[in-house]
């Protein structure tokens, strides 16, 4: 952001007229978040794609009904020449994650905030054990991810307000796990995107990293006093949560993790809420079936976008083959 | 049409391929790093059984690797290279003192690498014999091309480059009047328009 300091000293309006928005009225019943109208078990469509970005080493754009996110990786590069960086057998693997401005449903600012942080540093744990770093010595890989759209609805509604005078801690929702399910299918997004990004770059891994994101609901009923050892019964896990929980559920616990399928290893585990308070660790070990099977999923577009851009260079170097025009179009479902 | 593989792919048992490029092994199994096609090398017969024997014993088993493809426009740049010990570079001089020249790679083995490396020739890598008698300002320029070899990571900064052989040395220099030159000798070129001669480690013509 290298732009010229705004000038502070006189009103600045524009150098021609503008003509003032016109909006249409806003309907009198309050908007609704909407409901997801697909099975508890099913995940959304995902649209991923590669080499989008031309001046970077690899690059994916990944698309999950709301959440738009791209991905650059860069290097490996040499590391910087100042002192302090220490000499480096594997390579360095940084990882950044940055909302735009206009990602959430409330505006972000431009500096990282914590929760961009904080899911910057889950994507190097979920990355860093899959990369062959060691084949990268003296030298950094970088993973810049630029969320676009979400339903993340900023850090203002994450935060958790205290009033004075109350010794009761309530966030600003009724809904404890909102922001977790906004922010968890966000990493579960950027995580299988960043491997999409680092296949196209050609950086040499171990197996690829799919994400996947499940939340466990119960009935309202269940969670306000009466019938809570009820709880278990009606347990309802939903892979790839909308930020709306169904009707009559309250959230239990949403499980984000990375997971790569052909190892069967899990890189990286966040899982928040309550659960597995009661029944020892079978609740939470069904929470993260769950969202494995959700990461199965991605892991199937995942394999294809990763094929797409690599297929699309074979079929250009090689000499026009007499193919009979098949399609390359990918089914991109989970 | 060949088939494509990513990475985590199983591609065979290790007792029936050498693992190439691209390929790691996991649990006895070779399995893909990268996204790409499949390469096998056929077997190649072992050389001191020249008489065709079809005792499996006598083969090497095929080498499998997996090579990500590149479009022709980008064949030469290669994003993911880097040096390694014994590698032939390609460098430019960038700075000199009585100790060492500091280098500039951008050539790894043939192909232009996406940044460029920092590299030194310490004086007593300059050329293989009378190692005590060489000059720094002697031999290299800012500004020279020279064909290298690493002879180590290095420290964190700078790979240690090498040009202690007859193929290794300058290769394009300018004169202190900017004129091209070419090599009269191992130590020696000569400006092609004033015919001033100025010393250099000379890398010799192949």
């Amino acid at each position: 952001m290298a732009a010229r300091a705004p000038d502070r000293r006189r009103n600045n309006p524009p150098s021609h007229g503008t003509t003032p928005p016109v909006f249409l009225s806003s309907s009198s019943e309050a908007v609704k978040p909407k409901q997801p109208s697909r099975p508890a078990d099913d995940v959304r469509k995902i649209f991923l794609r590669t080499g989008l970005i031309s001046s970077v080493t690899g690059s994916s754009f990944l698309e999950i009904a709301p959440l738009k996110l791209s991905v650059s990786v860069l290097g490996p590069r040499p590391l910087p020449r100042t002192s302090s960086t220490p000499f480096a057998a594997q390579a360095i693997l940084t990882t950044e994650v940055k909302f735009a401005p206009f990602a959430s449903t409330v505006r972000r600012g431009y500096i990282r905030d914590s929760s961009e942080r904080d899911l910057g540093s889950r994507l190097y744990q979920a990355l860093v054990g899959a990369i062959r770093r060691e084949l990268y010595p003296k030298s950094r890989i970088e993973v810049v991810v630029t969320i676009l759209d979400s339903e993340d609805e900023g850090d203002d509604v994450n935060t958790v307000y205290i009033e004075e005078g109350k010794t009761t801690v309530e966030t600003k929702f009724w809904d404890s796990g909102r922001a977790e399910r906004a922010l968890g299918v966000v990493l579960a997004g950027c995580i299988t995107a960043a491997s999409a990004a680092l296949a196209d770059a050609g950086i040499e891994m171990f197996d690829l990293v799919s994400g996947g994101v499940a939340t466990a609901f119960v009935d309202e009923v269940n969670s306000k006093g009466k019938g809570k050892g009820d709880a278990v019964s009606n347990k309802l896990y939903v892979r790839d949560p909308a930020i709306a929980p169904p009707e009559g559920k309250t959230p239990l616990a949403t499980c984000v993790l990375g997971y790569m399928a052909a190892r069967d290893e899990i890189s990286e585990l966040w899982i928040s809420g309550k659960i597995g308070t009661k029944n020892g660790t079978a609740e939470m070990d069904e929470l993260v079936d769950e969202a494995i099977a959700a990461a199965r999923s991605a892991r199937g577009v995942l394999n294809e976008a990763a094929k797409e851009r690599v297929q699309f260079i074979v079929d250009k170097t090689a000499p026009a083959p007499p193919s009979k025009g098949e399609s390359t179009d990918i089914e991109m479902s989970g | 049409m060949t088939s494509l593989v990513v990475p985590g792919q199983p591609l065979g048992p290790v007792s029936a391929y050498i693992p190439g490029t691209g390929v790691h092994v996991f649990n006895g199994q070779i399995i893909a790093s990268l996204v790409g096609q499949v390469v096998t090398n056929p077997a190649v017969q072992n050389p001191s059984s020249t008489t065709t024997t079809t005792t499996p014993s006598h083969t090497t088993p095929p080498t499998i690797s997996v090579l990500k493809p590149v479009l022709t426009t980008d064949e030469e740049t290669n994003a993911t290279l880097l040096p390694d010990v014994s590698s032939t570079v390609l460098c430019r001089i960038t700075r000199i003192n009585a100790r060492q020249a500091t280098a500039s790679i951008f050539i790894v083995n043939d192909h232009i690498c996406g940044d460029e490396f920092q590299g030194v020739i310490r004086v007593q890598d300059v050329r293989l014999t009378e190692v005590d008698k060489v000059k720094i300002f002697n031999s290299f320029r800012p500004g020279d091309i020279v064909r290298a070899k690493v002879i180590s990571l290095g420290d964190q900064s700078n790979y240690y480059l090498s040009t202690a052989s007859n193929e290794l040395g300058v290769i394009m220099a300018d004169s202190e009047m900017g004129d091209p030159m070419y090599p009269i000798n191992w130590k020696e070129m000569k400006s092609t328009r004033t015919g001033v001669v100025e010393e250099r480690k000379v890398a010799k013509p192949f």
